[in-house]
Formats: C-alpha cells, structure tokens, sequence
C-alpha cells in the first residue's frame, strides 16, 4: 500500500468517528437551547401576565392571541416554580408531531396563588436530525474526496525528491565509476535521506574499489611465485629422475598451470568489470570467430567432434578484438569439454547473433548457474569453471546478452550482439521445453 | 652471448639463470632500476630481460632509458599483466617481445633465440641438428635436403626442439608455445603425443632419425 493511501486512510478514519460525534453534540446543544430560549420566552409571557394582575389591569386583551391559562390555586406556591412540561403532541392539521412545551408559573398576588401556564408548540428537535445527518453524509463525502485528491496531487509534489532518489539509486552502480549525486530538496526529512544514501553509496564503491584492486593486485603478485615454482620444477625435470619423481613433478606443473589460469581469468575479469577496455571500436568479429574456430577444429578433432559452421562475412561489431577472441575461444572450449565422443559442435554467425551449438550429455546444475563463477557443469574435473563467467562479463561490458538452452540434446549458448533483436525474438512463442535463460546486463 | 636479467624476485632470477647459462649465455642479474641502469650504461649486452614491476621503478622507466641512451639490444619484456595495454605500451617503447609470467624456461629461450635470429646481423636464418635444416624465414624444412612437407605448427615444434635440445619439454610448454593463450584451461594435453607422433612419422619418411623421446610422465625430449 502506498504511504499517501496509508495516510488519506487513516485521516478519513479519524473524519468518520469524529464527525457523527460532533453533529450529536451539536444536535444535543441546539435542542437544549431551543428549549431553554423557550422556556425563557414563556416565563417572560407568564410574568408579563402576573405583573397585569397585581395592577388590576384586565389580561384578556394580552392573553387572547396568545394560548395562556389563569387558574387559582389552593394552597401555597409549589416547590418547583416554574413548572416546565415538555410532551409531544399532535397540533390539528399536522403531520408530524411536535413538542409541546408547558411553562406553568406561580405567583402569589394579594394573598390568591395564581397559576399562570402557557405554552407553544414547536418542531420536534430530532425531527431535523434527520437533516443533520443527511448534511452529516454529505459533508463526509465531500471531505473524503477532497482528502483523496489533494493527496494524489500532494504526493506528486510532496514525493518527487523522494521519487527522483529512488530513480538514482535504481540507476546506479557500483561498477561504474560515477558517485551518486542527489538533488536537495526543501524537505528535510529527504535530504537526510539523501545525505545518508549519498554517504553510503560512496562507501560501498570505496570499499568495492579496494576489493576490486586487491583482487587484482593479488592475482598479479601471485604470478611471480607461480613463475619461480614453474621454472624450478622444469630445472628439475632437467635433472635425473625416476619414474616416480616424475609423476609428481607432473602433476605439480598441471596444478601450476590450472592456479595460473585462475589467476589470469580472475585479473581478467577485474579488468571487465573495471571496464577497462574500449568496446567502440568496430571489428571484424567474422575473421576473429573464424580463426578461433579453426585453432579449436584441430582440438576437436582429436576428440572426433565434427566442427562445422556457418559464418558470414562482413560482420561488424563492436567489441575489443582481445575480447572477442576470448568470447570465442571460451565458447569453443565449453563446447569441446562438455561434448562427447563423436560428437558435434555448428557454430553460427550473423550480424545479430553468434550461436554455438554442441552435442552434449545435461548439465547437473541449475542453468542461471552455469555462468557463475567457479560453478562447473559436471563435476569432470576439467577447466577452472571461470570461462563462462568471462563470456557473461564480456557481454555485459560490450552490451549484448547470453543465453543457454538446451534442446534436443544439444547445449546451445548464443550471444546477441543488439537487443532490438532479441525483443523481437521474444515475441515467438517459444516451445515449453525449451528452457532459456538470458542474462541481461547489469 | 651475453645476457642482463632485469627481475627483482632473486629465485626467479636464478632459475632464468641456471636454465640460459646451459644453453651458453653470458648472464648477468640486476634486481632494480638503479642497479640495471648502472650496468647498462658500463657495459653491452645482446639481450636484456625486464620485469616491469620492479622494486624502485618501471620497467618502461628503463626502457626509455635503453632508447635514449641508444643501447642497441634484444629486449623482452617480463610482465605479470598479460593484457594488452601493457604489452602495446612496451613494443612502442622500444621492446622486440613480450612474455607473461608465469613463463616456461624453454618458452623464454626459444622466444631469445628468434630475437636474436630476427635483429641480429650474425644470426642465420638456417638452423641445423645433424641432418634436419631449418630455414625460419621460408618456414621450410629439410632432412638430407629433401623438403618435408609440414604445417606450419609442425615446423615451428620441430624449431621449439630444436632450439631447446637436449631439454625436456613438458607438454604444457609445448602447447603454450604452439597455441598460446587458446590452451589456458585446457586440462588434458594429449592432443600433443598426435602432434609429436605426425611430425615423427614425416621425419622418418624422409630418412631422418628420431631425435625426439619420450620422457615418461614428463613429456618429449629432443636428444641429438
């Protein structure tokens, strides 16, 4: 639920109990003084009445329009004077009843107890309840709009910083260089908040900064102790050895190798993500692929892979050539180690995709793994598992997108190199068993 | 020939060291800027090996160096960075090539002696072992003179042997030299014994003797 509604919810909340409230206390305190201006009004009528008789001046002339009884009483003055009687009664031709009010007062003049009642008719108080509560509803209505409106368009304006922040964080990333920089605004409330966001995205590209060159620096220190260890164990291997030496020395050189290229895939994609490499430029992604291919046809070749494929000409793309090689050859690579014993590897290049396709038992992970790092497909303890994770940085950094299905026994990746293309790919329905996963860029 | 290796990381030196000296150069260690400036300036070497990560400096600090001072030397530049920026910087600066650590010893040699074969006036295009003549400019290939028909990654196996005789070389070097790059994160090396065996049966075929054995577990050596 969004704040504005939360808000405009609790605000008509409050408008429904108080109002009826009010108009009960209001109703309550017109009635009583209604009646009270009454009373006063008869009392004075009464008096005016008893003030003639202690002249000795005739009444008739006073009382005659007016519905007033003179009667004596026996005895003395009750306690209660004056007398106030409120009944409803039925006034002839209305419909409705009314109230009638009876103000009976006594006076004592020359030693005679009077009684002097008059009375009036007049609209029953909670006759025009009704009203009351007709205008209650109104007025509940009309504030209950208004309420809701101005919060609309109050939102709008009250909320825009806190819109326009939330933009920037969604826009912002830590891979980019760029610090956040937030408009103030005359709320204060959102300006700490900007304040503090502001702080807080610094720090965290401070300290992803710090990371990333570690990393970096890290994979570089390391090669010199890794080049110290390769070159002593081939002096080694120069020497006499038995059979038994040289099995270890064998498997220490592989592990030297397989921690270099952790190393080398690590720094490379610190660089990626440091976005150190210029992608403008447009490149003849076509001859690049293709020598790649050919490299990779020998290894496949030895496996009995039959490689075939189908590129164009002429295609340009903009990329790093480095990059692109990569792209490639880390592709090739997958498609050799994950196929099988005569198996089949079709390579496809047009301007808008370049699709590898291979034959090829299931992955046993999750397929939006299959590009994390070090996540390998089988647990055939070949490669680093850090090669499709580069596929995936490079196409980020170069903003195009990946995917991996697989269909038919065969896993097919395929890099789209624009995304007008892909969009419109989506719009095929697509077979339920196709599974496709498509890494957007971040 | 004589040989000044630029790299502060001393048991790296060495190794360098112990492997180049068997094969006849002349080597001299340098562990920084200052130290490697001094020599260069006292004395003349054929080749220069330089870390670009060095304790007091930049190995392109002593490259511009080399170029001012008109040193004429081989140089092959030693960088943990195998990317490109690096590398492009330090061939503009005057560097003939460029080797990332960690680097194979047989690697760095064959690298050397191609310098030297491509910038030196004395260095012959024509390298023999016995009956086998390399040619390295026409990538030709001859036993007892008769051309032998080979790729061109057999003949430069056949060179990486040769240059690197008498040395053991694991399959790992030999994939490297021959594909770079493209086999990082390859696990299995066998492709190379199909590689080792095609390039036998060619010799052969031409009468040459098979100079090159198997060392069990290790990989290949040419043995003259």
């Amino acid at each position: 639920m969004k704040l504005i509604n939360k808000i405009s919810l609790w605000f008509l909340c409050i408008i429904l109990v108080i109002t009826p409230v009010t108009m009960a206390i209001s109703h309550a305190g017109i009635k009583r003084k209604m009646i009270e201006f009454e009373v006063r009004r008869l009392l004075s009528v009464n008096d005016r009445v008893a003030s003639l008789l202690q002249e000795g001046r005739p009444v008739d002339d006073f009382i005659r329009d007016r519905e007033i009884e003179i009667a004596t009483v026996r005895g003395p003055v009750p306690a209660t004077n004056p007398q106030v009687i409120k009944r409803p009664g039925k006034v002839e031709g209305m419909r409705e009843q009314e109230l009638a009010l009876f103000v009976a007062s006594y006076y004592p003049l020359n030693g005679i107890v009077y009684k002097v009642t008059s009375h009036n008719y007049f609209i029953n108080p909670n006759e025009f309840f009704s009203s009351m509560f007709i205008t209650l509803l109104w007025k509940m209505l009309l504030v209950s709009i208004a309420v809701l409106i101005s919060a609309r368009i109050l939102s709008r304006i009250l909320f825009r910083p806190f819109k326009n922040t939330m933009e920037a964080i969604r826009h912002f990333n830590i891979r980019q260089k760029q610090t956040l920089q937030l408009k103030r605004s005359s709320t204060r409330e959102f300006n700490e908040l900007n304040c503090f966001i502001e702080t807080m995205t610094n720090k965290a590209m401070e300290e992803y900064a710090t990371a990333r060159e570690f990393s970096e620096n890290a994979s570089h220190e390391l090669q010199t102790p890794l080049a110290v260890l390769r070159t002593k164990t081939e002096l080694l291997t120069q020497t006499s050895l038995d059979s038994q030496q040289a099995g270890l020395i064998e498997h220490m050189q592989t592990e030297i190798s397989k921690l270099s290229n952790i190393t080398k895939s690590l720094v490379l994609l610190a660089r990626l993500e440091n976005q150190e490499f210029n992608t403008r430029e447009k490149i003849k992604f076509c001859r690049i692929a293709k020598n790649v291919i050919e490299t990779y046809a020998y290894w496949a070749d030895l496996k009995n892979i039959t490689v075939t494929h189908n590129t164009g000409s002429q295609i340009f793309i903009s990329i790093h050539p480095v990059l692109a090689d990569i792209l490639v050859a880390n592709l090739m690579r997958n498609a050799i180690r994950y196929n099988e014993e005569n198996g089949l590897i079709h390579v496809e290049l047009t301007a808008d995709y370049f699709r590898i396709s291979n034959t090829g038992a299931p992955v046993t992970i999750p397929h939006k793994d299959l590009f994390r790092r070090f996540k390998k497909g089988s647990q055939k303890n070949e490669g680093v598992g850090l090669g499709l994770a580069i596929v995936k940085q490079i196409c980020e950094v170069c903003n195009f997108r990946v995917s991996y299905a697989y269909v038919e026994h065969r896993h097919i990746f395929c890099v789209y190199f624009n995304e007008s293309y892909l969009s419109e790919l989506d719009m095929i329905p697509s077979n339920s068993s196709f599974q496709r996963v498509v890494f957007a860029e971040a | 020939m004589k040989i000044l290796i630029v790299e502060d990381n001393s048991a790296l030196s060495a190794s360098v060291r112990d492997y180049l000296e068997a094969e006849h150069f002349i080597c001299t260690c340098a562990f920084g800027v200052d130290d490697a400036r001094e020599k260069l300036s006292l004395f003349t070497y054929d080749f220069v090996l330089l870390d670009m990560m060095l304790p007091d400096g930049d190995g392109l600090e002593l490259l511009r160096f080399i170029k001012t001072e008109k040193i004429i030397a081989n140089i092959l530049i030693i960088s943990a960075r195998d990317a490109l920026d690096d590398k492009i910087k330090g061939l503009e600066g005057g560097a003939d090539d460029y080797i990332t650590k960690p680097f194979h010893l047989p690697e760095l040699h064959a690298r050397l002696r191609a310098m030297y074969r491509r910038n030196s006036l004395q260095g012959s295009h024509i390298i023999t072992a016995n009956e086998i003549e390399l040619n390295t400019n026409t990538i030709e290939a001859r036993v007892h003179a008769v051309l032998l028909d080979i790729t061109p990654k057999e003949f430069d196996l056949l060179l990486y042997f040769i240059v690197n005789k008498d040395r053991v070389l694991s399959r790992q070097a030999i994939a490297t030299h021959l594909w770079g790059d493209y086999t990082d994160n390859l696990a299995n090396f066998d492709f190379i014994y199909q590689h080792i065996k095609n390039l036998r049966k060619k010799i052969a075929a031409a009468g040459g003797n098979d100079y090159i054995e198997t060392v069990y577990g290790l990989g290949y050596r040419f043995k003259l």
